[in-house]
């Protein structure tokens, strides 16, 4: 993780094999941390299995059956389309989970060549790019994810692209921090006096020992992706009604809620809390491993 | 900034003139329309026009509501000071002795229960949350009036003189409207507020903690200050520092789950004309919104910076 371990070997695997080991006995030691990945285990099969496994199709309406409450033949009742819950609970794992999944590596990656480009060339490249991440992180993040998704276009791929660039700064930040820290090390020397041109250096022996503090990042960020995406689809800016995301099947609820069909909205909020919880679960328990004194 | 939220608004899908015109108006006079609210213009000309008017405190006229954004904005925004402020006074009184009680006794029942709060606060989603209460309080226990707006139809609202409702009742000697304004407030401030106690209670934990390791406590504990002491005289002024910027990120929290709440509580604040301003393509609206919210933001985080030269002299220059 530091410099100099990273010195002594190949700096391109290194980091990453030790994060694993450390993550594996993080794991046996740590039960809180293992019921985190746990759940997103489960949420994560669920969701590839959801095809397999839901027994009604999720868009399938059925006025005859609306807003049946849970009982036999509805595990979690219906909607007011007579809709079956939990069938659509089971897939909107697989749209939540990848509307986290692509938002988190489209920042991912945007933000750590930013920080990389930024931290690596200095100069007015530094300037500019990070005074970019000023004005981007002046704005509440909700909002201006708001104003991103309502710009672009409610629906799926720009619902991920609003997320993932309130949240670019973050992860830019973090990569010229740990860059300008790494950029000195004997080993990046070493391999310019080797004769690598700079994109080599940055990409193949700098950058891969930046991205630790990256992965624990990522994976706080992926439960705040999931709120924020339920959060935007609940009031008509990310996924549209009938789509079984978990957010849209909270608002198709509302309008129930006050005539008793609690199960409506219950059930799919449930399951958000439950992933997000898992997330930070997750990467509670990594911050921790990274930071001993936190132990 | 102006640029982004420009920028962003008007690249928005759909045109505000459907919104505007009848179904039934012929291209002439949709074009009528497009000259009179200067959407014929170039787009740097309409950026230009709408800087100039900011300057002058002009945010441009809402497409929906025909105001001026900036009195929209001013009209809205008592409701929404109200709802956030409660909720993080609320937030902030429970959530940072939590904390300190948390990191103080550390290993005890109080700390355990803050990492749970920490981490349940921070992901149950606070419409959901809404929902299930709102289901609990009013559906199932009629314990709360019905989740609509500020103040029930029957109530005489309080002269304005705040816009805050709670404050103006208080003023005006109005019981009746001072419990059925806070009956109203209730469940939406206890959603904000359990969020917003979360991430504060969590803050103030590791900070507390951090400094009772730190070398001036520990001289202190090998002096044999009593512990007591130690804590109030020495750690909590440290402590409490990156608590404030905490809360100004917090507030900005708040501000964007206003929109989520508001719109479920029907609520007439900030948030729900934001929502109804988006539906609209309202770009005036939209844009004065993320603006006014972001500079409330800002404002917020400059009284932070004061708050921390108050109660760090190491920050005065």
């Amino acid at each position: 993780m530091s410099a100099p371990r990273g010195a002594v070997a190949t700096p391109a695997t290194l980091p990453v094999w030790t994060a694993a080991a450390d993550a594996i006995d993080l794991l046996k030691r740590n039960p809180i941390t293992l019921a985190g990945a746990a759940v997103i285990v489960v949420v994560a099969l669920v969701g590839l299995a959801a095809p397999a496994i839901a027994p009604y199709d999720p868009l399938t309406t059925n006025p005859a059956d609306a807003l049946r409450p849970p009982g036999a033949g509805h595990l979690m009742g219906t909607d007011e389309f007579g809709e079956d819950i939990w069938s659509r609970v089971l897939w909107g794992a697989r749209i939540d989970l990848a509307i986290a999944l692509g938002a988190v590596v489209v920042a991912l990656v945007l933000g750590c060549v930013i920080g990389a480009v930024a931290g690596f060339w200095g100069g007015w490249i530094d300037e500019v790019a990070m005074r970019s991440m000023d004005v981007l992180q002046a704005f509440p993040s909700f909002i201006l994810a708001m104003g991103i998704a309502a710009a672009l276009g409610p629906n799926l791929r720009n619902l991920i692209l609003a997320i993932a660039l309130i949240n670019v700064a973050v992860y830019a930040r973090l990569m010229r921090a740990r860059l300008l820290v790494v950029k000195h090390a004997l080993y990046a020397t070493a391999a310019r006096g080797a004769g690598n041109p700079p994109w080599r250096v940055l990409l193949v022996h700098l950058m891969p020992n930046c991205l630790t503090p990256i992965f624990v990042q990522s994976s706080l960020q992926s439960g705040w992706a999931i709120l924020t995406a339920a959060g935007l689809s609940f009031i008509g800016l990310g996924v549209r009604i009938p789509e079984p995301e978990w957010g849209v099947m909270v608002a198709i609820g509302v309008a129930r809620i006050t005539v008793g069909a609690w199960w409506v909205s219950f059930y799919p909020g449930l399951c958000i809390a439950l992933a997000v919880m898992g997330f930070n679960l997750i990467g509670d328990g990594l911050q921790d491993l990274l930071d001993p004194q936190r132990r | 900034m102006t640029l982004v939220t420009f920028v962003l608004t008007r690249v928005l899908p759909g045109s505000p003139i459907d919104q505007i015109a009848s179904p039934m108006s012929t291209p002439a006079q949709r074009h009528a329309l497009m000259v009179h609210y200067g959407l014929d213009r170039p787009l740097w000309e309409q950026y230009a026009t709408y800087i100039l008017g900011i300057g002058r405190g002009d945010l441009g006229t809402s497409f929906t509501t025909s105001q001026p954004v900036a009195r929209d904005l001013e009209r809205f925004f008592p409701a929404t000071l109200e709802l956030t402020t409660a909720a993080i006074v609320i937030a902030t009184v429970i959530g940072v002795p939590l904390g300190l009680c948390g990191a103080v006794r550390r290993g005890s029942w109080v700390d355990h229960l803050v990492r749970i709060i920490a981490v349940v606060g921070v992901a149950l989603p606070i419409f959901w949350l809404s929902l299930v209460l709102i289901y609990l309080m009013f559906y199932s226990w009629h314990l709360l009036p019905a989740p609509i707006g500020r103040l029930s139809p029957r109530i005489t609202p309080p002269r304005v003189i705040t816009g805050l409702l709670l404050i103006d009742s208080l003023l005006g000697r109005d019981g009746v409207a001072f419990a059925d304004a806070a009956g109203h407030l209730l469940l939406p401030v206890t959603v904000l507020a359990f969020a917003a106690v979360a991430p504060l209670a969590r803050i103030t934990r590791t900070s507390t903690l951090d400094v009772l390791s730190s070398p001036h406590v520990q001289v202190t504990r090998a002096l044999g200050i009593p512990w007591r002491s130690i804590v109030w005289k020495y750690a909590f002024r440290n402590a409490m520092l990156p608590v404030l910027t905490m809360l100004a990120i917090v507030y900005g929290f708040l501000l964007g789950g206003s929109v989520l709440v508001e719109t479920l509580f029907a609520w007439p604040g900030l948030g729900r004309y934001a929502f109804n301003a988006i539906s609209g393509n309202d770009y005036p609206a939209v844009q004065g919104f993320i603006l006014y919210a972001t500079l409330i933001y800002i404002a917020i985080f400059i009284l932070v910076d004061v708050l921390y030269a108050v109660l760090d002299p190491r920050v005065q220059t």
